[in-house]
């Protein structure tokens, strides 16, 4: 509205007031009107109590509108290039970078120029040419600001290619970074890494997937965080008020095991060539372990599957992704079944009687996000926890063990995992 | 002594317009509301809109909800807010 010439007024809980004006302010809107309000997001706040917070922020607000009109912020226009520091050598130079909150609290490698050079050799790319526009503070990604940040992150210049594609997937606009970036929920943009780039580069889909061990893995996606960090201005605690973090904020970065995999892998399924590499950007909650060392068939096996799905509080018909382990994958497709057998049968098995719902905070919050077909007057009916089958992302990673995984998402339609080829390699 | 990089680089800027998008009426200006949709937030801007009605300093605009909390309103949203009002009263995040 600002941009369109309206003045704002901005309504939040005291909690989150300095994340709205640190956001502001990365928005060129220092000064933006914020009136703190009391909590009243609870199905157990009365109209006399939202009768006294009107009256609270009806006093402000006959303040703000009775000051002098604000100034329209200015054009800013800074130095494309990056700027230039001085340590007085690498151990300096680490806690530099330290001090100007520009680590993801792990120590960083120092970005010199001759570095940054050598990763930008990797690409045929002009330095300048900006990828993307990372929110909250709309920084602009240019190929060179990316290459700073992945040498940061301990990256190999073989690796900026896949950096780039997981850069330009997470700004598209149906993967909803600007809200992954602020939101209280715990999630983390999770990279699935198919091709034959995992080869090439060594990325990790067998035992330990998840990590630790593999410097591709742990880098590509630790370069993910720094540029949501540093050129995005995701600073936790200011702009980014998730309630608790996520371990996959330090990096969350797998592949898919294709040598293990009876299906068709995850790129294939969207429509890219078997020999092309991509990366798929997922927002992710924890993944979830999944025990069934006894099942021998598939529909035994599903059902410990589907009812590790089901749970209250994780969030709900957004999608979910399914990383079944090579052994539980094989036990499944031994007996015939495709992935569309095994995400319709999700669809069916994997649901919550209505009558628990019902106690869900949260389900009078999204009511109307609910499949059409689904009665909500039927307090026998069990509801599915994704829209639509298709909803249910599956891949095969991991190594040896009767266990797989699984992965919350996020609501639908906030955010919607993105394919993107790996170019340049 | 070496040299190291800054990592954040320009951010785009977002210039505004600096005369508003309609005519005003200083002594009554136009507010509108936006609700995020989350819970007891419509009962809330309801509620304001009407204790500042009564004041006859300003007159009520509209006073619509965005289709996802979360994310940014649509740009027919914006523009009806943006014909109608001289300000806009969002919220309630947290």
């Amino acid at each position: 509205m600002e941009q369109r010439g309206v003045a704002t007024i901005t309504l939040c809980t005291e909690p989150f007031v300095k994340q709205a004006s640190t956001i502001a302010e990365m928005m060129d809107m220092p000064g933006l009107a914020i009136i703190p309000v009391a909590h009243l997001a609870r199905e157990d706040v009365g109209q006399d109590q939202i009768h006294q917070i009107a009256l609270d922020v009806q006093a402000r607000v006959n303040a703000i509108l009775n000051r002098p009109e604000r100034q329209s912020a200015q054009t800013q226009v800074t130095s494309p290039k990056p700027e230039i520091l001085h340590a007085a050598g690498l151990l300096q130079a680490i806690e530099l970078f330290y001090e100007r909150g520009w680590t993801d609290g792990l120590p960083v490698v120092p970005p010199t120029p001759t570095q940054v050079q050598a990763m930008l050799a990797s690409v045929p790319r002009d330095p300048q040419e900006v990828v993307a526009c990372i929110p909250p503070r709309q920084g602009l990604a240019t190929v060179e600001r990316i290459a700073v940040n992945a040498v940061m992150a301990g990256c190999l210049p073989g690796h900026l290619p896949v950096v780039i594609a997981a850069v330009q997937a997470m700004t598209e606009d149906r993967f909803g970074l600007r809200a992954i970036q602020s939101s209280t929920h715990s999630i983390a943009p999770l990279l699935i890494v198919n091709g034959a780039v995992t080869k090439r580069l060594d990325i990790n889909g067998g035992s330990n997937a998840f990590g630790p061990g593999w410097r591709s893995n742990a880098t590509i996606s630790r370069a993910i965080r720094l540029i949501l960090m540093n050129i995005g201005g995701s600073i936790a605690g200011l702009s980014d008020k998730s309630t608790f973090g996520h371990p996959g904020k330090y990096t969350y970065c797998i592949a898919e095991n294709e040598a293990a995999n009876p299906w068709e892998p995850l790129h294939v399924e969207r429509g890219l060539p078997g020999d092309a590499s991509a990366v798929t950007l997922f927002a992710a909650e924890a993944p979830q372990n999944i025990s069934d060392h006894a099942s021998g068939t598939a529909s035994g096996l599903l059902s410990t599957i589907a009812g590790s799905m089901i749970s209250l509080g994780s969030s709900k018909l957004g999608e979910m992704l399914l990383v079944l382990g090579p052994e539980h994958a094989a036990i499944i497709a031994g007996d015939g079944w495709s992935k569309a057998d095994v995400r319709h049968y999700l669809f069916e098995k994997a649901r919550l009687p209505f009558e628990k719902l019902k106690s869900w905070g949260d389900f009078l919050g999204i009511a109307d996000l609910w499949p059409h077909w689904w009665n909500l007057t039927d307090a026998h009916a069990r509801v599915p926890v994704v829209r639509r089958p298709e909803d249910i992302l599956i891949i095969v990673a991991g190594g040896a063990g009767t266990r797989s995984m699984w992965v919350p998402g996020v609501y639908a339609p906030l955010s919607r995992s993105v394919t993107r080829a790996i170019t340049e390699m | 002594m070496i040299e190291v990089l800054d990592p954040r680089g320009q951010a785009m800027s977002l210039a505004r317009p600096s005369a508003p998008t309609r005519p005003r009426d200083p002594s009554h200006p136009v507010v509108g509301f936006m609700d995020n949709g989350k819970y007891n937030v419509h009962a809330l801007i309801t509620e304001l809109g009407q204790l500042l009605s009564e004041t006859d300093l300003l007159k009520q605009g509209a006073q619509v909800k965005k289709p996802v909390t979360s994310k940014a309103a649509p740009d027919e949203l914006l523009a009806e807010l943006a014909r109608e009002c001289d300000w806009v009263i969002n919220g309630v995040g947290d």
